[in-house]
């Protein structure tokens, strides 16, 4: 792996920092404790983003080591802009949508999401009590920032070409509106990827068709996917075999990573040293600032399909051939959520 | 498994196959019953199957010639490889089906209470139509939730461990049912009706409604689009009160639309879920 980087590996309980010594991930010091971080963003002016749900976004300028509470709510997603690293966007439960422009000074809600009709927003629902939905994913398109996609945990996709004042939900084709991230491929604007708990869709007109794809998927449940450019463009997708109840059986989450060097249209699983089902799910998938070959993955327990008393933890494994192999890096405590890699 | 190449869309009222629910759900439900409780329970029970892995994709209310009638929407996802989802609907029944009176009484019964006080503190004397009228929507909502965490936490799984799946001894499940029906038809149903009640009587006092019995004689959209300006709905309920004769003059037949066969994946289980709670 690359020399110098720093790893920051959210958990159910904290942030635990990593240093590539020589190739060898060292955990340099804990942050955040306490704190369940289920998003982690580092932009381009070397800002540290983390999202708490329940509390807010937290923002670090010290590479983690001091943080500032820049936003108070229920945040579940977060997305930088690729022209400005100082605008921020977060989506939260119930359903809405903030921005900063200056780096999470202050924050503003784009109203425009609350407009839209109520047959929309009446899809918006969530099955774990208070059953708000959330906004799980946010899609910044990278050619024009304008555009943007938000993936409703439940609710569908809904999209914005005027950078969040005006929506329009374009679910239209997918079955199950449990969407868990939406993104649009960087070398074709058309193209748009959607990951959900029962399937994943793509779209080639800005997402307002969405058609299955699961050819070579032989799972159901997909949670996050990155894509990589480089010479063999590819995606590279978390799953598991059903939604976290079904977790509760003895193969647990039944999880698996896929990769497609097609633009999603066929899918093959990784292996190389990854098992073929693994127990902990893998949370986050994330590439390396630097080498496109490189990829790490984030495993959790799933608490609830553990006998009471066993110890909750994860682990991260990284490849350097595009998936072709892996090797397990280390393991922290608690079920990891998140992953954020960038440059030393 | 092959990927289609269309996008899918659900199919449309007329090609599905629409049965009456029988039980408790009203054979002629008003048009505020429609719109407001069958609306919930539709929602609320179809989202509880799907996060089952119940092999469909919604269940679906009509009226034809005035009577109540619903359909199962089959899913493609379901029916694309439908042993993968039984499996996974037996996988996730883990989860509901072990320990069902636990469930129950640790946190559904708990939750489905709390949906009763809200329906109990809907529309008090001091509120405006405004909130009024933000609380209608939120009211239906409250009770798709009470049919959505009652039905996928007892009575799906107790119809789950009835043909086999599951771990929990069915006598007792079937018992939590009883329980929780008790709870959700007769006790929330009571105070939905208080609910609208005093909607129908803040109406009338207002002078936007004669009788508020008449209240049932609008949907649900309407009254709350209609609250805040202080629309007058004596007019449109005059020209339905004679409307209604007509309904009611016309039979309707058990089962319209498409022959459907007894194992279509659809149904699977499904006249037994609402056999046992609508």
């Amino acid at each position: 792996m690359a020399g110098g980087h720093l790893m920051y590996v959210g958990s159910e309980i904290g942030i635990a920092v990593f240093e590539d010594v020589g190739g060898a991930w060292r955990e340099q010091r804990k942050t955040l404790e306490g704190k369940r971080s289920t998003v982690l963003r580092a932009s381009d002016d070397g800002t540290l983003y983390a999202a708490v749900p329940e509390e807010g976004v937290y923002a670090s300028s010290d590479q983690g080591h001091t943080w500032d509470l820049s936003f108070k709510g229920d945040v579940r997603s977060l997305a930088i802009d690729p022209s400005d690293p100082a605008t921020v966007y977060a989506g939260t439960e119930p359903i809405r949508l903030f921005r900063t422009t200056d780096a999470g000074d202050h924050w503003s809600e784009l109203e425009g999401l609350q407009c839209m009709p109520e047959s929309v927003r009446e899809k918006w629902w969530f099955p774990v009590y208070p059953h708000e939905g959330h906004v799980l994913s946010i899609g910044i398109d990278q050619t024009d920032p304008r555009i943007l996609y938000l993936g409703l945990e439940h609710g569908g996709i809904v999209r914005s070409d005027d950078s969040g004042e005006s929506w329009e939900d374009i679910s239209d084709g997918i079955e199950y509106l449990d969407i868990h991230m939406v993104a649009s491929d960087p070398r074709k604007q058309n193209v748009v990827y959607a990951a959900t708990a029962r399937a994943f869709y793509r779209s080639e007109d800005y997402g307002r068709d969405w058609v299955v794809s699961h050819q070579g998927l032989g799972r159901d449940y997909m949670h996050d996917f990155v894509l990589r450019p480089g010479e063999r463009s590819s995606l590279y997708m978390t799953t598991a075999n059903g939604t976290p109840p079904a977790w509760m059986r003895p193969a647990r989450a039944e999880a698996a990573i896929f990769r497609s060097d097609d633009g999603g249209q066929s899918w093959s699983q990784l292996g190389g040293g990854l098992p073929s089902s693994l127990e902990r799910m893998v949370w986050a998938v994330s590439g390396d600032p630097v080498d496109d070959a490189v990829l790490y993955a984030g495993m959790g327990d799933y608490a609830p399909s553990l006998p009471a008393g066993t110890p909750i933890g994860g682990d991260v494994w990284g490849s350097h051939d595009r998936g072709e192999s892996w090797t397990r890096l280390f393991e922290v405590e608690g079920a990891i959520r998140s992953l954020c890699v960038t440059a030393g | 498994m092959a990927s289609p190449i269309a996008p899918w869309r659900p199919p449309t009222d007329e090609e599905l196959t629409w049965f009456k629910p029988g039980g408790q759900l009203p054979t002629r439900p008003t048009r505020l019953e429609y719109t407001f409780q069958v609306g919930a329970f539709a929602f609320g029970v179809s989202r509880a199957l799907e996060s089952l892995y119940f092999p469909l994709y919604e269940i679906r209310s009509r009226l034809i010639e005035g009577e109540l009638y619903l359909a199962a929407v089959p899913s493609a996802l379901a029916e694309s490889d439908l042993d993968a989802q039984l499996g996974r609907m037996r996988d996730s029944g883990l989860r509901f089906t072990r320990g069902v009176r636990g469930s129950w009484e640790r946190a559904i019964k708990r939750e489905v209470e709390e949906y009763n006080d809200r329906m109990a503190g809907f529309a008090p004397a001091g509120a405006s139509d405004h909130e009024v009228a933000e609380g209608l929507t939120a009211l239906r909502r409250t009770r798709a939730n009470q049919w959505f965490a009652a039905t996928r936490a007892v009575f799906a799984p107790t119809v789950m461990l009835r043909h086999g799946i599951g771990e929990t001894p069915v006598a007792e499940a079937e018992e939590v049912s009883r329980e929780a029906l008790e709870v959700i038809q007769q006790k929330s149903g009571d105070l939905l009706d208080e609910a609208v009640d005093r909607l129908g009587q803040r109406l009338v006092k207002n002078q936007r409604l004669e009788d508020t019995a008449h209240i049932n004689l609008l949907e649900l959209g309407e009254i709350r689009e209609g609250l805040d300006p202080g629309h007058d709905y004596r007019p449109e309920i005059l020209k339905r009160r004679s409307e209604r004769v007509i309904f009611h003059a016309r039979p309707a037949p058990e089962m319209v639309g498409p022959e459907l066969p007894a194992d279509a994946p659809r149904m699977y289980l499904l006249r037994d879920v609402i056999a046992l709670i609508a």
